[in-house]
């Protein structure tokens, strides 16, 4: 039984190695054959054409989408763009305020208002931000509701 | 339907948070389970294929060997560029992406230095960032890199015309806007394997064999998943690596600030492969020569372009050693 499975093993491995031999001649021959200039002039030639090709079948649809009131890949890619530049502004923009909070740092705990009361039955709290600043802040009946 | 353009598998194996995201990119956060390096690790790979190789199958992936071994990791995925991206060029992935993400990286881990690992292409792209970071990278590593794209590995006929300037490209590729996947599928296949049946022989004979038909299917998938490419992308590779080869001689610009090679003061590790016929060894190891770092280290391995940075579910012991020795062992 072992005997078998280690022939079918060193078939499959004979096989495997004569299959990559011949990929590779196969590959080399036409890799040979597409590598010259007289090749890449030709692409190089076509890809000319195929871009004027491109260009005026864009055209086309460009004036067809104006006449029949549809929009072009392009002007999916134009409102892509403007989220793009959205996101960028409010990527600077948090950027700048989380410095902001940063550098303002160390002006935090003088910043902060303490609560130095709270009553829950009246719903207020007395709030100082600066020695004998107190305040009182009374809680919102609709925030509650919300909750 | 919702999820008919998805490519499966692209969610890879290991458990992973997203901490950033801008435009089509998003930046990873994968968590050690217990963090046992203060160096965290920034992975960019390449621009025109999904990074989920590196975390496509549980006990082969790198990354989850990463997170194993206590690294905390983080990857920029870029995701499909579409029409609108068309005029995004290297500088942009560079400034716009790259070091925007080693930054949140850096803030999220509050580390105080951090690790770049550089896949092909990525790999380019993480040189060139560091030749102008200001950010504090302590370790680059670059897997299958090109730097010097002086000697044309292949097709070097159609390298000889190009750069002597009989013919211009750019018009086409303009009018593309975005290079199809197809398209660049093509185009890798044309460099290296034209013809393309060995994979398929190697499945019918193991075909009895799940594990292998679940590896190989995940495998064909990251093959055939090619991206699109941005024609500001594709046109400044033909004309800054293949036709002026800039990068090796210190010529290229990123937003008009030179990358100086010389700049990169990093612990470097360069790894290439003997067998790897899309990025042959010179275009890899010039990089030792040129750049400023005073601990610097080449290896090189048998195989292909895969498979360089896991070997049976763990980190292969010449990178687990270089990078134990560079990331600051916690101390618990």
């Amino acid at each position: 039984m072992l005997h078998s499975s280690n022939n079918k093993d060193e078939r499959n491995k004979r096989l495997k190695v004569k299959a990559i031999k011949v990929e590779n001649e196969w590959n080399e021959a036409i890799k040979s054959g597409l590598n010259k200039e007289s090749v890449f002039r030709i692409v190089g030639l076509e890809s000319e054409l195929e871009a004027e090709k491109l260009r005026k079948l864009r055209e086309h649809v460009e004036v067809l989408s104006l006449k029949y009131n549809f929009p072009t890949k392009n002007d999916v890619a134009n409102i892509a763009k403007l989220l793009i530049q959205i996101e960028e502004k409010i990527d600077r923009l948090e950027g700048q305020l989380q410095e902001g909070t940063t550098s303002s740092g160390q002006n935090q705990d003088r910043n902060m208002v303490t609560v130095i009361l709270e009553d829950m039955a009246e719903r207020q709290a007395i709030v100082s931000s600066l020695p004998g600043h107190d305040e009182k802040i009374v809680r919102s009946l609709v925030s509650d509701h919300d909750e | 339907m919702i999820h008919y353009n998805e490519t499966p598998f692209k969610d890879g194996v290991t458990t992973r948070q997203s901490i950033w995201k801008k435009n089509k990119a998003t930046l990873w956060y994968y968590k050690a389970p217990v963090r046992k390096y203060n160096v965290p690790i920034f992975i960019i790979y390449s621009l025109i294929n999904q990074p989920f190789i590196l975390d496509m199958i549980s006990g082969g992936s790198t990354i989850e060997a990463l997170v194993k071994k206590g690294f905390d990791v983080y990857m920029i995925d870029f995701g499909k560029p579409g029409l609108e991206d068309k005029d995004m060029t290297l500088d942009h992935f560079i400034t716009e992406y790259i070091q925007r993400g080693v930054r949140e990286a850096i803030k999220h881990s509050e580390a105080k230095d951090i690790t770049i690992f550089g896949y092909c292409l990525g790999g380019t792209l993480a040189v060139m960032y560091a030749s102008i970071a200001k950010e504090p990278i302590k370790n680059l590593v670059l897997f299958v890199t090109p730097v010097d794209f002086g000697i044309p590995s292949y097709f070097d006929q159609w390298v000889k015309a190009l750069r002597e300037g009989t013919l211009d490209s750019s018009r086409y590729i303009d009018e593309l806007g975005i290079i199809p996947a197809s398209h660049v599928e093509a185009g890798i296949r044309m460099v290296t394997s034209p013809i393309y049946f060995t994979p398929y022989l190697s499945l019918l004979l193991n075909r009895d064999n799940k594990a292998y038909v679940d590896k190989w299917h995940r495998f064909n998938t990251w093959t055939k998943g090619h991206i699109p490419l941005t024609s500001g992308v594709a046109k400044q590779i033909i004309q800054d690596f293949t036709k002026d080869n800039k990068l090796i001689k210190n010529e290229s610009k990123i937003n008009g600030q030179t990358a100086k090679l010389s700049n990169i003061h990093a612990n470097l590790l360069v790894i290439g492969t003997e067998g790897d016929r899309l990025v042959p060894l010179d275009h890899i190891l010039p990089i030792m020569d040129e750049v400023g770092s005073v601990d610097k280290t080449t290896h090189i391995l048998t195989g292909g372009h895969t498979g360089t940075s896991v070997k049976n579910g763990r980190l292969p012991g010449y990178l687990d050693n270089w990078l134990h020795e560079r990331s600051e062992p916690a101390v618990s």
